[in-house]
């Protein structure tokens, strides 16, 4: 469908808000639902803790590390849902 | 070399950045310089302790060519060409049904401009409708079963 079609099915006259409202609708939709997944590699650093997230990111859907032992396959992890008690505690 | 990932490394999401942890199994008492002896069968998380190329990935949804060229319910999506400045001629990069859920969003929106709490409210109620209009349609399972002649007794 058009941007014009859905103006017109709006009853808009104002096409750059109309386009505003319509990438609000795609996030809107893009966070709550999977339409498009997108996946993002980076290399893990011994002793680093963090990592950058995407910053086109809108909605987490998982997080995998590769198993090198079992024919380099990602597999995806858990969540930890509190802050975890690290010994050895290197980063800042 | 990394194993077992599944099981033995674990994240938490702080805004912006993913923190990676690894378990580490102690699986006997160790006995340290001065005598002490460390709990029995403690397991505990560390940092990476290794450095794995390519060994994090993220999984995520995104603004993927929002708006394109072609019209995406007839043109395959690998011959879409994403439109930078989208003008009044460019499709939106949503099936049929999605598309006229955005229409939905649009009217709560302009109805919310102008003040129309209660009509803005009907439209995101389609919008909604439309959303799971368009979920339920993946659904579709076709069930077959066997004719009592053949059924296996």
């Amino acid at each position: 469908m058009t941007i014009l079609e859905m103006m017109e099915r709006s009853n808009s006259r104002e096409t750059n808000l109309s386009i505003a409202f319509i990438k609000d609708a795609i996030v809107r939709i893009q966070s709550t639902y999977e339409v498009v997944l997108k996946n993002n590699k980076q290399t893990i650093t011994k002793n680093t803790r963090d990592y950058s997230l995407p910053t086109e990111l809108i909605a987490l859907d998982n997080v995998s590390i590769l198993d090198t032992e079992d024919d380099n396959k990602y597999k995806i992890i858990r969540r930890l849902t509190d802050d975890p008690i690290v010994i050895d505690d290197t980063s800042p | 070399m990394s194993y077992d990932t599944h099981k033995n490394w674990f994240y938490k999401r702080h805004g912006k950045i993913i923190r990676l942890y690894r378990l580490r199994k102690t699986s006997h008492r160790v006995v340290d310089s001065e005598g002490r002896v460390s709990p029995s069968g403690s397991d505990e998380l560390i940092y990476p302790d290794e450095t794995i190329p390519n060994g994090l990935r993220v999984e995520y949804t995104a603004l993927v060519k929002p708006f394109v060229n072609g019209d995406p319910d007839t043109v395959a999506d690998a011959s879409l060409v994403e439109v930078t400045s989208p003008k009044e001629g460019s499709h939106v990069n949503l099936n049929r049904m999605l598309s006229l859920a955005v229409v939905e969003y649009v009217k709560a929106q302009f109805a919310e401009r102008k003040g129309d709490i209660k009509a803005k409210e009907y439209f995101m109620n389609q919008f909604y409708n439309k959303l799971a209009d368009n979920e339920s349609n993946k659904n579709d399972v076709f069930v077959a079963g066997t004719m009592r002649p053949f059924a296996l007794k």
